[in-house]
């Protein structure tokens, strides 16, 4: 094995991890602007997409250029198209956070009433672990990490659904609020998205480590 | 923001030329047999690699074998401290390029050549150049080892023995510095005083490299000197190349477009004695500018 190409791999790996760790604050940034209703929380999350971006674009040519220039095969392959999904999923991660904070501005812009319902607690709760979880998968090629989070992720949908349910209920007993629970759904129904890209990075773990393409079921939620 | 990536981003070039998927049918099918009918063409040179510092500069180089010509209006620049990676298929000319550049075609009697060669601001092809002095300014390694039949130490030492050094610290501290420099130093550090002909081929060419490096040459030119050797000598000599790339300038022949693509920089592509592309290696093989290129470095043909 060439010690050049060592490197280069042991680089994108470096550079995946900083993405997934950035991906990550990014979140914790936007839910917390959420939760405290804070505009310069909320202003920087929409703000930091763009280094997300930047970042993704940089470790998408660095792959690009390994294949072309190593031809690797095998775990080597594999780690590389790994590379590859899973900073697209970050980037898409990356982009709900942003929309979060946009919703938390409009929300602070027509001086809504704003408290995080307790569903929308429990599935960002959810969510946030199940992204950490499998950033943690992927860090240490646990095949079993990643298939557990493939599973939580019925718990998101479900939560998600119930939103739903509280939306209908609120705009019948509260009208005056429509435009929170507006925002709340539409907040909830991101945080459900990080859930289902979290699920494709374990997806593509168990990929990385077992070799065997796993998708769950078409059973994305509404 | 960016919603829907593309997965595979275009690389970064300056392109003037439209891509490949681009040309029209005609030109494309077109370009080669041009060459072949001895029309001129203009070689396709990215900005990138006219930014970079040259060691070496390839000017106007035309060379003739009696009447048949091989080299059809070189010009090149070979950027300095880069490893700069001539491909093409065989009869391209790319061997007679890298031995025009230490005027190793001087030996056959009916070469000739027009147009120049610049190392580091000196012609190197006036009649009045000293070849000897010349060639001490670069260091060449073959296809197959050549050590000399004298031990490992005095093999390493030979370029500075024929300077006349006697020096016995100075010619133990170029031995071990070369052999450090060729990373062979830990193999060989107990047995200096053995022939070189007693190491394996892959230890041998590494020795060869060292000897190549003794006299710190300003350019080093290899010919395809991975091409008699297994696959982990082979890896170990480009291995060696990565590392002696920036002290070193590194020009280099190989028949293997995946050694090209592991080791160099730059990337050349001749075709029937012209300079067809040169750019950095990752545009060569992820994005060249010419249909040609693509087409040679895909595979579809050569």
């Amino acid at each position: 094995m060439s010690v050049h190409f060592e490197k280069q791999i042991d680089q994108l790996r470096r550079q995946l991890l900083t993405l997934g760790s950035m991906v990550e604050d990014h979140v914790m940034l936007a839910i917390r602007a959420a939760e405290e209703q804070n505009r310069d929380l909320a202003q920087e999350a929409v703000d930091r997409d763009d280094d997300v971006d930047a970042m993704q674009m940089e470790i998408a040519e660095e792959s690009l250029h390994l294949v072309a220039l190593f031809q690797p095969v095998a775990s080597d392959l594999r780690f590389v198209i790994t590379v590859q999904t899973v900073i697209n999923e970050l980037e898409r991660i990356g982009d709900q956070a942003h929309d979060i904070g946009q919703g938390v501005l409009r929300l602070l812009d027509s001086g809504a009433h704003f408290d995080l319902p307790p569903l929308l607690q429990r599935s960002k709760e959810a969510s946030v672990e199940m992204l950490r979880q499998s950033l943690d998968a992927l860090l240490d090629r646990d095949a079993s990490k990643a298939r557990a989070i493939i599973a939580a992720d019925d718990k998101v949908d479900e939560l998600h659904r119930s939103m739903y349910d509280w939306f209908k209920n609120g705009a019948r007993q509260r009208p005056d609020d429509l435009d929170w629970m507006m925002e709340m759904l539409t907040i909830s129904r991101h945080v459900e998205r990080i859930a289902d890209h979290a699920t494709n990075i374990a997806e593509t773990v168990v990929y990385l480590v077992e070799g065997e393409m796993v998708r769950r079921g078409g059973d994305r939620a509404p | 923001m960016q919603r829907e990536i593309e997965n595979i981003p275009q690389t970064r070039n300056s392109v003037n030329e439209t891509s490949p998927a681009q040309q029209p049918a005609e030109e494309r099918q077109n370009r080669l047999e041009m060459i072949a009918q001895g029309h001129e063409f203009d070689s396709v040179i990215h900005d990138s690699v006219k930014r970079e510092e040259c060691v070496l500069e390839i000017k106007n180089f035309n060379l003739w074998y009696g009447e048949k010509q091989a080299l059809f209006n070189v010009n090149m620049p070979v950027p300095k401290g880069q490893v700069t990676a001539l491909v093409g298929p065989s009869g391209c000319g790319k061997s007679t390029l890298l031995r025009c550049v230490n005027r190793m075609n001087d030996l056959i009697d009916t070469v000739r050549i027009q147009g120049d060669i610049v190392l580091n601001g000196d012609s190197i092809c006036d009649a009045g150049v000293d070849v000897i002095e010349l060639r001490k300014r670069m260091g060449m390694v073959f296809q197959k080892p050549n050590p000399f039949p004298m031990s490992i130490f005095e093999n390493v030492v030979y370029p500075l023995r024929i300077d006349g050094e006697r020096n016995r610290g100075v010619l133990e501290g170029v031995c071990e510095h070369s052999l450090k420099g060729a990373a062979i130093w830990d193999e060989v550090k107990d047995r200096l005083h053995e022939s070189g002909l007693s190491l394996s081929g892959g230890q041998q060419q590494r020795l060869c490299i060292a000897r190549a490096i003794a006299s710190e040459p300003e350019v080093l030119l290899l010919d395809e000197p991975c091409s008699a050797l297994d696959p982990i000598a082979t890896s170990k000599i480009e291995d060696l190349i990565r590392e002696l790339r920036g002290e070193y300038s590194i020009l280099i022949v190989t028949h293997n477009m995946q050694q090209a693509s592991r080791i160099s920089d730059y990337t050349a592509f001749m075709y029937l004695g012209r300079l067809v592309e040169f750019g950095p290696t990752v545009d060569i093989f992820t994005n060249p500018k010419l249909t040609e290129t693509n087409a040679y470095v895909t595979g579809r043909f050569g």
